[in-house]
């Protein structure tokens, strides 16, 4: 059985097949991150000044991070799926997609302690994870909430619960993506930003195992004002 | 009794409005105390944002030779130019963290407690200072390191492993290019308090908080009751909650349990946000009781005091106080002691209740009526050569015998009871007359009174008198016939009877006056003017009428009571003083062997 079990698992990896794709991401789509509007609020420091002799960097979108594409329409997908953690100063990605009902971890791989919870979820309260440490949660309903840290307010993500989340995508910088190891089927792919979704729908057919390249898609959504931290 | 009375009421008044003013001079005191308090505490804020300003500056200044220095420059070039994913080369990173860690001990007073080396992603190549971060830990999204990731100089405030930091970070630039960033952070301390409270904020206490927790505080050595640590604990809760925190403004002062004054407020930084802030606390002197106000004077306060003016003033008013004393209340007490001495001594037989005044008097009326009391029951006391006319004359009817005489006019005004009217010299049927004695005189017609009480027995016929003779000098007078039934008061002499009813006196035929002494007529005629005017005075004293009372009538009747008691008791003289009983004027008659 053990054998016949093993034999099916390889026969079904064996069907399944990646999945690209691309998205093309208009430049002045907003970050989720503070804007220089924000950081101008009072009190948030004594002195903010240009270096003066080198002209500063424009700030630019974290795609890869800040952006999630998505399969529904399924069941979960046993392909690899990108990990959930806090990295270099904030969650990566910052849009988190879940299955409703499934748990998930987020793992710290920072420096100092992070205490996440969501606004309005009892199940994703103020806890602190130290550095290393992983915090695991469970979403039971299908829902959207906003993400923050207690002790590091400039951090802000959103966490999608769906309850027919086939599969998550690793996204490039580039806006290029790729899911791995999604099972022949009819699925539909979405991509959210912060709080909301910014492509129409598409479906998507897998018929076999072999690699799906979606086409390039465009990012339609208007740009969202990250909400205040 | 009235100016000392007056006095009182004024030392009374005096000390009430002193308690008053002292009251709320203190009241004004504490007051003015706190609102002092309230300022010193604006004050203290905006000079401890001034000087954490000041040292954000210093310490932006202090690491640029840190973000320039040539090593540091080159390390970051190269961990930045890495593959993307991969891994910070170790070299790189040892090479880089021994530099800086030389550079900031070379910052002396402004090292750094954490000094991180980000590459242009802000992933942390090198750190100084903390627990070692893992592989790839990064700080890229903290606000201060991608300001400086993007070509800004800027600082914050940070909560990083549960420590709250003040930081600063300055861009790297390496062939025009930003490959990194310097991040420089000073914990915040009681080191960093004591320094602030000793030399920014002096008499203020200082202590910072996370949430609920205080982890840093300073407090003034050289300053009575400034609150410490955990006084500023209790407030946090309510100030952490209130809309003037999350906008970064002071609270308003809030009352410590040991009653100092505090204002809290968040810092300047990301950390406002996780609830980071600070409290500036001072003591309220408040006084204990309206004499605390004395210990806070001075020498120079009390030289200051116009003693010159205080002093006399002070002893003016005591003076005024023991002249008025002495007027009512010393002087009084003099004139009864010296009464009661003279009556002790047989000098007086009663006291004078109008030489006396309110208290006095009463005392005075009660030592007469005492004195009546004894005299009436004749025990203990031994008896008094000045007898009361009635024990002279004999009582009538057990009833005290009505007044001396009186005289025409108004009726006697009340029915107290008064002495019994001198009874009528009626003999006896069976007195005995001595042959020879001469006749009684003719008693006084007494009037009949207006009031129920017993009437006035008619003036008795004359005894059968033996054949007129010369009266001898010392002839017995004739036992005093019963009196008539006066009536139970004692009425003055004087008085209309034992009632209020008008008593007439008749002038006695000349032929049975006796003859007084030659040789002490002139005596005797000034002595009954002396007891005339004094009862005179008496009576006005007492509010008693003296209108057709003259010395005539009044002398009549005194010669002949002295005819009456020199024949009863063998006197050679008889002395009349004048008293007070029951509010009436009276007389009493004294032999004299």
């Amino acid at each position: 059985m053990l054998s016949l079990a093993l034999a099916l698992g390889s026969a079904s990896s064996a069907l399944a097949g990646d999945v690209r794709g691309a998205l093309t991401v208009p430049s002045d789509l907003a970050s989720l991150a503070p804007s220089p509007a924000e950081e101008a609020l009072p009190r948030l420091r004594y002195w903010d000044e240009w270096n003066g002799f080198i002209e500063g960097r424009t700030r630019r979108l974290d795609v890869a991070s800040e952006i999630a594409v998505v399969l529904t329409g399924g069941p979960a997908s046993s392909g690899e799926q990108p990990a959930y953690r806090i990295h270099n100063g904030t969650l990566s990605p910052a849009t988190l997609v879940a299955r409703a009902g499934t748990g998930i971890q987020i793992r710290n791989d920072d420096g100092t302690s992070y205490e996440l919870f969501a606004e309005g979820l009892g199940e994703f309260g103020p806890i602190q994870t130290a550095p290393g440490n992983a915090r695991p949660i469970t979403v039971t309903a299908a829902g959207h909430w906003v993400i923050r840290d207690r002790a590091h307010p400039h951090v802000l993500g959103h966490l999608h619960a769906i309850a027919d989340l086939v599969a998550r995508a690793f996204v490039e910088p580039s806006g290029a993506f790729v899911f791995r190891g999604v099972e022949p089927g009819s699925y539909t792919l979405r991509a959210y930003h912060g709080d909301r979704e910014v492509i129409a729908p598409t479906p998507v057919t897998v018929a076999d195992s072999r690699e799906l390249v979606v086409p390039a898609i465009a990012v339609t959504a208007a740009p969202a004002a990250a909400p205040a931290p | 009794m009235l100016l000392s009375r007056f006095w009182m009421l004024l030392l009374a008044a005096l000390a009430g409005a002193g308690l008053a003013v002292a009251s709320v001079s203190t009241s004004l005191y504490d007051e003015r105390e706190e609102d002092t308090v309230r300022l010193l505490l604006v004050r203290d804020r905006a000079e401890l944002e001034m000087t954490l300003r000041i040292q954000a500056r210093a310490q932006l200044d202090a690491i640029a030779p840190l973000a320039a220095h040539g090593d540091v420059r080159s390390a970051l070039r190269e961990a930045s130019g890495r593959t993307a994913g991969a891994a910070v080369p170790d070299e790189v990173a040892t090479r880089l963290r021994a530099r800086l860690g030389e550079l900031n001990t070379q910052l002396r007073g402004l090292a750094g407690d954490l000094v991180f080396g980000v590459d242009r992603e802000g992933i942390i190549v090198a750190q100084v200072g903390g627990t070692a971060p893992p592989h790839g830990a990064g700080l890229g999204a903290f606000p201060l390191v991608r300001a400086a990731l993007d070509g800004n100089v800027r600082d914050d405030v940070w909560v990083y492993g549960d420590e709250v930091f003040r930081m600063a970070a300055r861009p790297v630039v390496e062939s025009g290019q930003f490959v990194g960033a310097i991040v420089h952070g000073m914990r915040i301390d009681d080191e960093l308090c004591q320094t602030l409270v000793a030399n920014r904020i002096r008499g203020a206490s200082l202590a910072f908080f996370f949430r609920d927790r205080l982890f840093a505080s300073a407090m003034p050595e050289d300053a009575a009751g400034a609150p410490g640590r955990d006084d500023f604990a209790a407030p946090i809760a309510a100030v952490l909650g209130a809309e003037s925190f999350a906008a970064g403004e002071a609270s308003e002062p809030q009352e410590l349990g040991t009653g100092a004054l505090a204002v809290y407020s968040a810092v300047v930084g990301e950390a406002a946000g996780a609830q980071v802030g600070y409290a500036i606390g001072r003591p309220v002197r408040r006084l204990a009781g309206p004499v605390s106000i004395l210990e806070l004077a001075s020498s120079d306060d009390w030289n200051a005091v116009p003693w010159t003016m205080i002093v006399p003033a002070l002893l003016v008013l005591f003076l005024l106080g023991l002249l008025f004393t002495f007027l009512e209340h010393t002087r009084p007490l003099r004139r009864f002691a010296d009464a009661a001495d003279k009556l002790g001594k047989r000098e007086l037989d009663r006291f004078m209740p109008p030489d006396f005044g309110g208290a006095l008097r009463l005392a005075a009326r009660s030592v007469n009526t005492a004195l009546d009391k004894v005299q009436e029951s004749g025990a203990g006391a031994p008896r008094r050569r000045a007898e009361n006319l009635d024990e002279i004359l004999g009582k009538a009817e057990a009833a005290p015998a009505p007044s001396f005489f009186g005289f025409a006019g108004e009726p006697a005004k009340d029915a107290a009871p008064a002495a019994p009217p001198p009874a009528p010299a009626a003999s006896p049927p069976n007195a005995s007359v001595p042959r020879g004695a001469p006749p009684p005189p003719a008693r006084p017609v007494v009037s009949q009174p207006r009031t129920p009480s017993p009437p006035a027995p008619p003036s008795p016929p004359a005894a059968p008198s033996p054949p007129a003779a010369p009266s001898p000098p010392a002839a017995p007078s004739p036992p005093a016939a019963p009196s008539p039934p006066a009536a139970p008061t004692n009425a003055s002499v004087g008085d209309d009877g034992d009632d209020e009813g008008p008593t007439m006196v008749s002038r006695l035929p000349a032929a049975v006056l006796p003859k007084p002494a030659a040789d002490a007529s002139s005596e005797e005629d000034a002595h009954f003017q002396e007891v005339f005017q004094q009862f005179l005075e008496t009576k006005r004293q007492c509010g008693e009428p003296v209108v057709g009372l003259t010395f005539e009538k009044f002398v009549v009747t005194l010669r002949k009571n002295k005819e009456q008691i020199v024949a009863k008791h063998g006197a050679a003289q008889v002395r009349f003083t004048v008293y007070v009983k029951d509010g009436k004027a009276a007389l009493k008659a004294r032999p004299i062997t």
